[in-house]
């Protein structure tokens, strides 16, 4: 283990990992500040018709909604604007191994030191996913302290703890995939483009398919399909099915960059 | 024979059936300064990160004291310090924070105090953001860190790129201290005068391909001259076989002489002219490869 590489990387990272964090928690204490100054289950039950399944497709459920916190916080968790918050800072993140590297044209100073690719990947992946755990587990918090605070009764700690932790699974697997994207293309632009591409493709997916059932096959492909803080909440023993399918996905991705990188040329 | 800190072996690379280096066999001597020769785009920096295990060759192999570049990379990379020939840095730090981060991977830093005295770095120029910094204070903080963890073999990029006169006599002097004690010098260049400056040897690389590895001594003895004479009346032009002549259209009575090697026979007719003003040009390049370029083609015909 290198510390001084360690140092250097959060180094680079702690100012966004900071303001991301902010924006999460802002959000988080935002939407729990609305629920509690509306009566959101008589809102709810006046809005048009078909505005049930829409929410039932941005949540990514079935059934009947039960407009209660639990369903209110989920839709907090997979709210378009802290997905896209999520999604594009993993996947800068995630560039920041190869491909921005060699597009910034510091590859020549780093992969010339007496460390092997895939060290250098693990020290990359352990400040990226400590920062990703630290971020999305505050936002887990933040939303079960504030829901404390605003007396909203919510559930208990430790399907917040699940629910963040999905959370965190599904910020590596964006993680992973832009590794793997980044082990393909030479600057971080490409790399965050690209996963950006591919997550709104994934979301669109998951959306329509929610409310189209010739679509719905395809949702096994978005990984939106397997983010179900709902679940969690619920403690649904299909949120920890969830969580493996995002974790073995990360994996995937991270062992074939690992793969692709021990060949790639670094210029 | 001394032990070899570089040999390269039918080293290859090719980009998309574009070929950016072929056949290149390549011994330098533990100890020596190596001057490897090129023009931009001639393959010096392609097989500066072949050696290294940057990239991956086509073919061939390479070895740095003994380890190979594909096999034994973190190995071999301990036991080298790197001059990039496109030096950047991370933008959002300073050059302290750089150099501490890369000399992390060392023991040792014992000889980044003598850099940065040597490279007139100050604590204060060392803690400003890299992105303050210009061309050639990067180059500065290039060469600290690249000597910083007193490497046994020093592989420098185009070293004086953006340096100031000065302080690239101070670079020379600097190489020159870390030479003496036992380090390998590997140093690619487009400016021979820099070669004539500090190496004993020279590769002369061009489109890809090693043309010759020659002496800098013989280099010199070979060396190209242009000389451009203007004569006070019209002269006959002297019948020396090694030189060429050529009238200078610019003004009356000039004329270009051209020729390499020993220069005393012209220089002796020009002693009993009545020269009214010489320009001497120094060699370029070109004129190098030139000279090489026919050399190579008259023993391809042999």
């Amino acid at each position: 283990m290198n510390s001084g590489l360690i140092y250097f990387k959060l180094r680079q990272n702690y100012r966004t990992a900071t303001y991301v964090t902010l924006g999460f928690f802002v959000f988080g204490l935002m939407m729990l500040a609305a629920y509690n100054a509306f009566d959101m289950q008589s809102m709810m039950g006046e809005m048009p018709p078909g505005s049930e399944d829409l929410m039932r497709a941005m949540l990514g459920t079935k059934g009947v909604l039960m407009w209660d916190i639990g369903t209110f916080l989920a839709m907090a968790w997979r709210h378009p604007i802290i997905l896209v918050m999520l999604v594009g800072w993993a996947a800068s993140l995630g560039s920041g191994y190869a491909a921005k590297e060699i597009g910034e044209k510091t590859a020549d100073l780093l992969f010339a030191r007496p460390m092997s690719r895939a060290k250098l990947l693990w020290h990359d992946l352990l400040i990226a996913a400590s920062l990703l755990f630290a971020c999305t587990m505050f936002f887990s918090l933040t939303l079960y302290f504030g829901a404390q605070f605003f007396a909203l009764n919510p559930p208990a700690l430790s399907a917040f703890v699940v629910a963040g932790l999905q959370y965190f699974v599904f910020a590596l697997a964006v993680l992973g995939i832009s590794y793997l994207v980044g082990a393909f293309v030479r600057d971080a632009k490409t790399v965050v483009a690209t996963v950006g591409g591919i997550f709104a493709a994934m979301y669109t997916i998951e959306l329509v398919g929610g409310l189209w059932d010739a679509i719905e096959p395809l949702k096994t492909f978005s990984l939106f399909t397997y983010l179900t803080p709902h679940s969690a909440l619920t403690k649904a023993s299909s949120a920890w099915t969830d969580l493996y399918i995002l974790l073995a996905v990360a994996t995937v991705s991270i062992g074939l960059t690992y793969i692709l990188m021990e060949r790639r040329d670094l210029s | 024979m001394k032990s070899l800190a570089i040999m390269t072996d039918n080293l290859t690379k090719h980009y998309r059936g574009v070929q950016a280096l072929t056949d290149l066999s390549l011994a330098v001597e533990q100890g020596s300064i190596f001057g490897f020769l090129g023009a931009n785009g001639a393959g010096k920096t392609t097989s500066i990160r072949l050696l290294l295990g940057l990239i991956r060759p086509t073919s061939g192999s390479s070895q740095i004291f003994g380890l190979d570049a594909q096999t034994a990379g973190v190995k071999l990379r301990s036991q080298v310090g790197y001059l990039p020939g496109e030096l950047s840095f991370y933008t959002n730090v300073s050059g302290q924070e750089v150099l501490d981060m890369l000399g992390s991977f060392y023991k040792s830093l014992s000889w980044r105090k003598e850099a940065c005295e040597a490279m007139e770095m100050s604590e204060a120029d060392l803690w400003r953001k890299t992105r303050e910094y210009s061309t050639g204070m990067k180059q500065k903080l290039g060469i600290i860190q690249a000597v910083q963890h007193a490497p046994p073999l020093l592989i420098l990029d185009e070293p004086t790129r953006g340096l100031d006169p000065l302080i690239q006599r101070n670079f020379f002097e600097l190489m020159e201290r870390i030479n003496k004690r036992g380090t390998t010098i590997f140093m690619s260049t487009h400016v021979l005068t820099e070669v004539e400056r500090l190496c004993a040897n020279v590769g002369i690389i061009r489109a890809g391909r090693l043309l010759v590895v020659e002496s800098v001594a013989n280099i010199r003895k070979q060396r190209f001259h242009r000389l451009e004479v203007v004569f006070s009346r019209p002269v006959q032009p002297p019948n020396i076989t090694a030189v060429k002549i050529s009238l200078n259209g610019q003004f009356e009575n000039s004329y270009a002489f051209e020729t390499s090697g020993n220069l005393e026979p012209l220089l002796s007719y020009l002693s009993q002219q009545p020269v009214d003003s010489i320009v001497c040009e120094r060699a370029k390049l070109d004129d190098i490869f030139l000279h090489y370029y026919a050399k190579e083609g008259i023993e391809s015909r042999e």
